[in-house]
């Protein structure tokens, strides 16, 4: 008996996750040591030597610390039945970018004026150019449109005596439109190509025909606004 | 008989002790009912654990890109996600990683374009794509194989105001976003 009771004495203290040969998954984080609380192991050995030397004491604290992990794991597997674990698999695919182009028109003349007539008079013509540049990222399709005239006196008008001329000199001379100054609404331009260059010229003329005492000193001012549309 | 066992030398003492056990055995086994016995076993019950996998065709990679975007303008892409576990796996789509980069008019790309995700003749998600949350996929059996159509859309946001306004906002920006497809048994 006593051969016994010191077998039993001299077994390990348990101290490792290792439980009826299978590890306790670190990842439910369950310690190493186990029972806890129950002292160390050199303790546990002194508490066994000072014990009465039977069988059934040396199993019975052998007993307490067995019920005590198994408390332990069926609490983990309490926990693990409803924590609601589940296998996952998660691909992914990043880095979808997206950009916005841009358009842009460089107006060689931007905020000021194409021509200026300064004391026109009856059979003559007054010429101006601009260059457009299409600096975008796309083509884009420009329209010139009339953004308001101003004449002073309202009548008569000058405008309404004056003819505009809008040509592309790009390469050939191209008339794009022509007719009185007044009447101009909008005209649609050739598609630009992204970087492409184009030059008009805006010709006036103040007709003899037109000429009458009440356009002395009168004036026209024309505002022309370019508007461009990726395409 | 007490007295006749304590005249007894210890030989004959202990011969006789020795044939008392074994009576005292032959009646134990006498009376324990012994009968036919029969038994079957069911031996290697195996157990395998499931296992759950999907297969992205552009796994770690862009299903799609697009540069120079205007309005009206679309991207496309599609990819194709396979499921190569031997178990059913619930599916879902969702997207992470969201960046703007705003132009010189300041709007950011991800509040204007949309995002079209297709399955076959199914339309999964369809709005904004800053929006897309968690679209729930479906379940797919083992093998089964779903290809995605991504189209995204610079919706066309009329004429603008002004030089800096309306879609001009967007012009020059860009965003970048990330498709996450989960897999849950």
């Amino acid at each position: 008996m006593r051969l016994v009771g010191r077998l039993l004495a001299a077994l390990p203290v348990v101290e490792s996750g290792w439980w009826f040969g299978h590890r306790l998954s670190p990842r439910y984080g369950v310690g190493t040591r186990c029972p806890a609380g129950l002292g160390s192991r050199r303790a546990e050995i002194r508490r066994r030597r000072h014990a009465p030397r039977t069988v059934a004491m040396l199993r019975g604290g052998r007993g307490l610390r067995v019920v005590a992990c198994l408390s332990v794991l069926l609490v983990v597997a309490g926990t693990t039945a409803t924590s609601g674990a589940k296998y996952i698999r998660g691909t992914r695919n990043p880095s979808n970018t997206f950009a916005a182009g841009s358009l842009r028109l460089i107006n060689s003349r931007d905020a000021t004026f194409v021509l200026s007539t300064g004391a026109l008079r009856p059979g003559q013509s007054s010429t101006g150019t601009l260059t457009l540049t299409d600096q975008g990222d796309f083509a884009g399709a420009f329209t010139i449109t009339n953004a308001g005239i101003s004449d002073t006196p309202v009548s008569p008008s000058l405008s309404a005596a004056l003819t505009l001329m809008i040509e592309d000199i790009t390469g050939t001379a191209q008339t794009l439109w022509t007719g009185t100054m007044s009447t101009f609404s909008s005209l649609a331009l050739a598609q630009f190509s992204a970087g492409q260059v184009r030059t008009y010229r805006f010709t006036v003329t103040f007709p003899q025909a037109s000429a009458v005492p009440g356009l002395q000193a009168a004036a026209s001012v024309m505002t022309l606004r370019f508007v461009g549309v990726a395409k | 008989m007490y007295k006749r066992l304590a005249v007894m030398k210890g030989k004959q003492r202990a011969s006789l002790l020795l044939a008392a056990l074994v009576l005292i055995a032959a009646a134990a086994v006498g009376s324990s009912g012994a009968v036919f016995t029969a038994h079957s076993a069911n031996p290697a019950n195996v157990f395998t654990a499931g296992n759950l996998s999907h297969v992205n065709s552009k796994a770690n990679a862009a299903i799609l890109t697009a540069s120079k975007m205007k309005p009206l303008d679309t991207a496309t892409g599609s990819v194709t996600i396979t499921n190569d576990g031997d178990i059913p796996g619930t599916f879902s789509l969702s997207t992470s990683n969201l960046t703007n980069t705003p132009g010189g008019n300041g709007g950011l790309l991800s509040a204007v374009l949309l995002v079209k995700v297709v399955d076959g003749t199914t339309t999964v998600y369809d709005g904004p794509i800053n929006a897309v949350g968690t679209v729930p996929l479906g379940t797919f059996a083992p093998a089964a194989v779903h290809t995605y159509a991504f189209t995204v859309t610079f919706p066309d946001g009329g004429t603008p105001g002004s030089d800096t306004t309306g879609d001009n906002a967007y012009k020059s920006s860009s965003m970048a976003i990330e498709f996450d497809w989960t897999e849950v048994q």
